[in-house]
């Protein structure tokens, strides 16, 4: 059950790809180094890191990852990271869902600023994942 | 404390410094990350990390099925092999299998047809000898050659101009317009047909 309703918010997440086929070994394997015991839930920010060549499948399959579980999480922010201007701007959009923002103008480091402390202050969750 | 469980996608990252201003401080002992990156030594050592690796020819002969819309089922063992083959051309690289059914589909060739096609434009890479320079190298740009080349010059030049600006978001404004200088006139508006 959960206390209270929880806003599910996300971010900048493209959309599903209906054509992704296989990974199912890559997928299972985030899933263990985000959510196993091992690097527990309860205690731990978990941290994966997918590499390989370009165009092998990187993104595609983050991305799977990403829409597959979504039931798990209250947020999910997706950062186009390959430069600074964009990183800045996910941040602002998500700063602005967060309801961090005080003005409407977007793209500022102060917003980034904001959801990092919003990032910090969160706390062990209580939730029991719906899965 | 907030009830969140959030996660954090970093996707292509270059450089693990560029994500300074962005990552919560070290003290935190909650929350999500993944990173995408083709750095292998990306971030402190200790972070958990995956190999994504290329297909096998099996699986990329599924890739390129699913991109022609076919079902697994339906498919005999010739087409199978020559699938798996042209999986194995790319060096089962997902990205150019995606292509190379998109290519298929409009061009409405057989897999067979693309094989031929494919050997001939990346013949001159082959004839060097040195096969794991262009495996690489050239195979994906021979992907994209057959493509462009079936494509009518102005719509390779619009591709051209596409090339320098924003990959995300294009006005149609900067390019649909009354263009003075005679290389963009095919953009006038009266004159457009693409």
């Amino acid at each position: 059950m959960l206390p209270s309703p929880i806003l599910i918010q996300i971010v900048g997440l493209p959309q599903r790809n209906v054509q992704f086929v296989r990974r199912g070994i890559e997928l299972q394997a985030i899933h263990d180094f985000l959510w196993s015991d091992v690097y527990s839930k309860t205690n731990n920010l978990t941290w994966c890191i997918l590499h390989g060549m370009g165009g092998v499948g990187k993104t595609e399959t983050a991305l799977e990852y990403a829409h597959a579980n979504q039931s798990r999480f209250t947020k999910i922010c997706w950062i186009r990271a390959e430069t600074g201007s964009k990183r800045i701007y996910s941040y602002c959009k998500l700063a602005k869902r967060l309801g961090l923002m005080a003005e409407e103008k977007i793209g500022s480091e102060a917003d980034v600023e904001k959801v990092r402390e919003w990032l910090e202050s969160t706390g062990t969750c209580t939730i029991t994942p719906q899965l | 404390m907030l009830d969140e469980e959030w996660l954090l996608v970093f996707d292509n990252v270059d450089d693990f410094r560029d994500l300074a201003l962005f990552l919560p401080n070290g003290a935190v002992k909650h929350g999500s990350i993944i990173i995408t990156t083709q750095d292998s030594q990306i971030g402190p050592y200790n972070l958990n990390r995956i190999a994504v690796e290329p297909f096998n020819s099996q699986d990329g002969s599924w890739l390129l099925f699913e991109h022609l819309g076919q079902q697994m089922s339906d498919i005999d063992p010739e087409e199978s092999t020559l699938a798996e083959e042209i999986s194995d051309l790319v060096d089962g690289l997902p990205l150019f299998l995606t292509c190379i059914g998109a290519f298929i589909r409009q061009a409405n060739c057989t897999l067979r047809e693309f094989i031929d096609t494919f050997n001939e434009q990346t013949a001159p890479w082959t004839g060097r000898g040195a096969k794991a320079a262009w495996r690489y190298e050239k195979a994906p740009e021979a992907v994209f050659d057959i493509a462009l080349s079936k494509l009518p010059p102005e719509s390779r030049e619009l591709i051209n101009i596409l090339a320098f600006l924003n990959p995300d978001r294009i006005s149609d404004d900067i390019l649909v317009s009354d263009h003075e200088d005679p290389s963009l006139q095919f953009l006038n508006r009266e004159n457009r047909t693409l």
